[in-house]
């Protein structure tokens, strides 16, 4: 079992081979090797350590993409929007609690859980116009008069439609 | 109340005056509980109005401390490749949203390689001009995947403007994938006008050409496959006509994956065709209808570097087996288009499938392919144990727990002892009778000090609707006490029912 410490001070206990799936625990356990310390996470809170770990627990023992496969993958670009009936369940949290877990997978390096987070991000935004996605994610136009007449320019081509 | 006292001792009636004086004191009371009741309505309001502004000045607070402002911008580079991975166009409205999502976007060329025309959209030659000015811009350098396809509702003068625009926009500079309707990949094709392009291409599909063994033969009078050397994958798809003898790929040594798609098709010439490409580690290969010249002086065709074989037809290839050597096949993918029983009559193909099985790790015949003239016996003969890891079938015949034990716990021996993956196909028999059967089987292999089987992590059950719930808690019960991964597919092949209890 390995102990972690969140930014607001709890604890959780988890299996090691649950809490392998992040690379940066990977690597910190290797580092430290047999060692009963707490590994503490001051950039994960408790309720979103919470949902990693359920991820975590869930896709224990699927082999880890490597470092390899995840180039290649760019490179071809085969990938895919898809995300599992399970992992998309998983997923449908408040905006917020979506945003942390990107976060967090991004801190802890887990990689098949940030790309469930930006799949879902990417969904949400495929399809909508600039003024609904600001809405959605209260983002602010802050275009300058130049950069607005350039994006009017470069959407003529868009009003014959 | 004073001056009222003395009537509320009494039950008679009210004098004139007295009862002058009560309701004069009533309407007194009234007045005052309406100014009350105005009061509260000011204050409710004031407060209403106060909440409104403070949740007003909260939100952007709230937007303040948005996680998606602490986002790297590698973050966003994720996320806006999921947007464009099949069509760049779709990213030009991210990258109008503010500055910083328009600063990423355009940072990274990568994003704006994927060139999509005329898919789904029927664009007319003013939209297909601004996007390709856009994406070809943005893309800067980065080798462009192209799509191009001609749909119905698509300006008719397309013939006449698109090549125009493409020699505009995006010849010579590098592509990387080329998908393209026939004429429009005649017209990209073309050494002398778009050789840089041609170089770096990678990936090449011919989309429904209207016969493609003429396609490729006049790719190869051009010597087409000179002028794209690294061309490694090579998808082909027709209408018509079976292949000819000028439609071989001799000189397409380069190629490792390979798509061939036609309605009418034999065997034999396609698979003379795949075995002209001696690098071949992929091949697909599909027709709606089959038909088998009788085979005269055959050679055994050899392709050393197969890994990879999906073959789909309308029936079983009668003599295919027989001049088809593949020594390092290790995924084979057999589908049909109608109902098959696999009897006597088909053993070369299945004597084919078990010569290959030495080296198979996956086995997948979707399908309803019954295989009866299957016997255990097909497969216990091996001298070693088959190195099998995937498989999937439809049962034959038989209870599908049957084959369970049939396939992972023989008496002495595990028949596949690296199987990890599972799934029976078409089955509307599994009852929790026969769960119960191969719990107890598995128990009492297990207390008579036996290995159970495999390392079988996960067995897909492919259940008809009705029998989805009873299905759901068998599956329930047998992923708690076994530690299995289970998934029970919903309806159909690969959409599976999810629930806590399931992986």
């Amino acid at each position: 079992m390995v102990l972690l410490v969140t930014s607001d001070n709890e604890q959780f206990n988890a299996d090691k081979d649950v809490v392998e799936r992040s690379v940066l625990i990977k690597n910190m356990l290797e580092d430290v090797g047999e060692s009963d310390q707490p590994i503490p996470l001051p950039n994960v809170s408790s309720s979103v350590l919470k949902k990693v770990l359920e991820y975590c627990e869930h896709h224990r023992g699927e082999p880890l993409p490597s470092a390899d496969a995840d180039q290649s993958q760019d490179e071809t670009r085969k990938r895919t929007t898809d995300i599992s009936e399970w992992d998309q369940k998983f997923i449908t949290v408040d905006q917020e609690m979506l945003f942390e877990i990107i976060l967090a997978a991004n801190y802890l390096d887990i990689k098949s859980l940030l790309d469930v987070g930006c799949k879902t991000v990417a969904n949400m935004i495929k399809g909508k116009t600039p003024e609904e996605i600001r809405k959605l994610f209260n983002i602010v136009n802050d275009f300058t008069p130049e950069e607005e007449a350039q994006i009017k320019k470069e959407n003529e081509w868009a009003e014959d439609r | 109340m004073p001056g009222i006292k003395h009537l509320e001792c009494t039950n008679s009636a009210l004098s004139p005056q007295d009862e002058h004086l009560v309701r004069g004191l009533a309407s007194d009371i009234d007045l005052h509980l309406k100014k009350l009741d105005t009061e509260l309505e000011e204050i409710m309001q004031r407060y209403q109005d106060r909440r409104a502004t403070l949740l007003l000045q909260r939100k952007p607070l709230t937007s303040l401390l948005s996680g998606m402002r602490r986002f790297p911008g590698e973050i966003f580079r994720e996320i806006f490749l999921y947007i464009a991975v099949e069509d760049s166009a779709e990213l030009i409205p991210s990258a109008q949203v503010c500055r910083r999502w328009r600063e990423i976007a355009l940072e990274f060329p990568e994003l704006w390689t994927n060139i999509v025309l005329g898919s789904s959209k029927a664009l007319t030659e003013q939209q297909s001009r601004g996007i390709l000015q856009i994406l070809a811009t943005r893309s800067k350098e980065w080798p462009l995947s192209l799509t191009l396809r001609v749909v119905p509702e698509m300006d008719v003068n397309w013939f006449y403007w698109m090549p125009d625009l493409l020699k505009e926009f995006v010849f010579n500079k590098p592509w990387r994938s080329l998908i393209a309707f026939d004429d429009l990949a005649k017209t990209t094709l073309d050494p002398e006008k778009n050789a840089r392009s041609l170089e770096t291409l990678q990936s090449l599909s011919i989309i429904d050409t209207y016969c493609w063994p003429y396609f490729l033969s006049d790719l190869n009078k051009r010597n087409i496959a000179k002028a794209i050397p690294n061309v490694t994958s090579l998808t082909i798809s027709a209408l018509t006509k079976c292949p000819s003898p000028y439609s071989r790929l001799v000189s397409w040594k380069k190629l490792t994956s390979l798509k061939i798609t036609s309605n009418v098709m034999s065997w034999l010439s396609c698979f003379q065709i795949l075995s002209d490409c001696a690098s071949l580690e992929e091949a697909d290969v599909r027709t709606s209808k089959e038909v088998d010249p009788t085979p005269t002086d055959i050679q055994i065709l050899v392709m050393p570097h197969l890994r990879r074989m999906s073959m789909s037809s309308d029936k079983i290839p009668q003599m295919l087996p027989q001049f088809l050597s593949t020594p390092v096949l290790e995924e084979l993918v057999i589908s049909f288009w109608e109902d098959i029983t696999v009897d006597d009559d088909q053993m070369p193909l299945l004597e084919w499938i078990l010569d290959a099985a030495p080296t198979l790790r996956t086995l997948q015949i979707p399908g309803q392919v019954e295989l009866r003239a299957l016997t255990l016996e097909h497969f216990s003969d091996f001298p070693s144990p088959p190195p099998l890891e995937e498989l999937a079938i439809t049962p034959p015949n038989r209870s599908p727990i049957d084959i369970f034990c049939w396939l992972t716990v023989q008496d002495e021996k595990v028949l596949f002892p690296r199987l990890k993956q599972l799934e029976f196909l078409h089955n509307s028999t599994t009852s929790k009778y026969d769960i119960e059967y191969l719990q107890k089987l598995i128990d009492s292999r297990r207390s008579a000090g036996l290995d159970v089987a495999c390392p079988l992590r996960r067995v897909v059950w492919e259940v008809d609707g009705e029998m989805l719930e009873e299905s759901s808690e068998i599956f329930s019960d047998l992923s708690k006490a076994k530690g299995f991964k289970v998934a029970v597919p919903l309806s159909g092949y690969g959409v599976y029912y999810n629930s806590n209890n399931f992986v």
